[in-house]
């Protein structure tokens, strides 16, 4: 059975249907808390945005305030724009923390919540079948960041080639950690909370 | 956004590393909100990357792999550059060899086989003439020469085959006590042709020498016989004649 588009998940919600309030969390929760949580840095943080976001979509959806039910991706996402930018209004005005954008975001601090057991694991197996000057190369491009006609002075690999390596390697990735998620049952980085739903 | 923009401009990618401007950021974002497909890739890659750089820092990803293989342009050039220096040293060498060497070496050669060839040949003459010599010989001219004072008389003549080796003199002399005499040879023009010492007579009083034929080629000779303690006494002189055929 297909799934319900976004029009026909407003529609249901505001004829009262809770399971397909749950449908919406399920189907935009999981961006939701990633956009806050590369925005905020923090855990708790994403949290937050993400109830008071789903919060206030619900309320309008339940309002009737939606006006574009077929444009419910990007209504949902300017309101985690406006929760982000409320929560760095406020403390900024509070002297707390300046909004990221003006932070040195280079490297995203949100790494270390994509860093669980399965994500290892299948980096370790993609790393097992790569050549040495293709590891040379990911850690350059990933780790070092050097820019592309560097790394490819220094592997000897051709700059055009340089984009294959990685599509390949991140290809394998996602084969051996597909493999590996279904195998285990292991959840994706914040994926489905149908608890949190209830609260909201 | 276009889904073949997203993958030319490797815009998820970018994004998880933010490196796109704030204008194709959230563009990229409203298009990953409504796609499920770039969604799941955006988290993929955060993993990957994620998953890189932690290997990168604990040393999975070891800066000692750049090795031979992995720095072509730190050995394979290197190495060929060295193997084309190798190349154009040994076209020098060669062409060193070739034009300069060489022919020095081939003319020494030549000299030294030449060289080689002619003292062959000499040892073979040598060796022919000691076989000669220390062969028999048949039919050796004997030249028996009359001691007299009177070098104006005509000349003795001897005719000496072409196949003679060695001529023998034979010197009648007047009696004396005198050990040892000195035979001296010489042509017509007053030349010495040869000297001979130390000559004793023999059982017949007489004194006998032989000398190589070809030491007396055809002519005239006037031969004076010396004591050998007192070169200036005079004791004999002969005049001969040599006829070769």
């Amino acid at each position: 059975m297909a799934a319900p588009s976004d029009a026909e998940l407003v529609a249901k919600i505001q004829g009262g249907h809770a399971d397909s309030e749950a449908a919406l969390f399920e189907r935009y929760s999981a961006r939701v808390y990633y956009i806050a949580l590369r925005d905020t840095r923090s855990r708790q943080d994403a949290e937050d945005v993400r109830s008071e976001t789903f919060l206030r979509v619900l309320q309008s959806i339940r309002g009737n305030q939606v006006r574009s039910p077929e444009a419910l991706a990007a209504f949902i996402l300017g309101t985690s724009r406006n929760v982000l930018k409320e929560l760095f209004l406020r403390r900024k005005r509070a002297g707390m923390q300046e909004p990221p954008e003006a932070a040195d975001t280079a490297v995203p601090s949100h790494e270390k919540d994509f860093l669980d057991t399965e994500t290892k694991a299948a980096i370790a197996q993609t790393i097992e079948r790569l050549r040495p000057r293709e590891k040379a190369l990911l850690r350059m491009h990933f780790y070092e960041e050097l820019p592309t006609p560097e790394i490819a002075r220094r592997t000897g690999i051709a700059p055009e080639r340089v984009r294959l390596v990685k599509s390949r390697a991140l290809k394998r990735f996602r084969e051996f950690y597909a493999r590996m998620t279904r195998a285990q049952g292991a959840k994706k980085i914040d994926t489905t909370r149908r608890e949190r739903i209830t609260s909201l | 956004m276009m889904h073949s923009r997203i993958e030319d401009e490797e815009i998820v990618e970018r994004y998880a590393r933010n490196q796109l401007s704030p204008e194709e950021r959230l563009e990229f974002e409203e298009h990953f909100f409504a796609c499920d497909e770039c969604f799941a890739r955006l988290q993929d890659t955060e993993r990957f990357i994620a998953g890189i750089r932690d290997a990168a820092e604990h040393g999975a990803l070891r800066g000692d792999l750049l090795g031979a293989e992995a720095r072509p342009g730190g050995w394979l050039i290197p190495a060929f550059v060295a193997a084309v220096a190798l190349t154009l040293v040994l076209a020098a060498v060669t062409a060193w060899l070739s034009f300069a060497e060489i022919p020095g070496l081939r003319r020494q050669i030549a000299q030294t086989s030449a060289g080689v060839r002619a003292q062959s040949e000499a040892n073979a003459s040598l060796a022919a003439e000691a076989g000669k010599v220390n062969a028999a010989e048949a039919n050796v001219p004997l030249v028996m020469l009359q001691s007299t004072r009177e070098i104006s008389g005509a000349a003795m003549e001897t005719k000496v085959p072409a196949s003679a080796q060695q001529v023998i003199l034979w010197f009648e002399l007047p009696a004396g006590k005198s050990a040892e005499y000195r035979v001296t040879i010489a042509g017509e023009k007053g030349n010495t042709v040869e000297t001979i010492d130390h000559l004793a007579r023999n059982s017949y009083g007489a004194l006998a020498a032989s000398i190589p034929s070809q030491t007396l080629p055809p002519g005239e000779y006037v031969i004076r016989v010396n004591l050998q303690t007192s070169p200036s006494t005079l004791v004999g002189e002969y005049r001969l004649k040599i006829i070769k055929p």
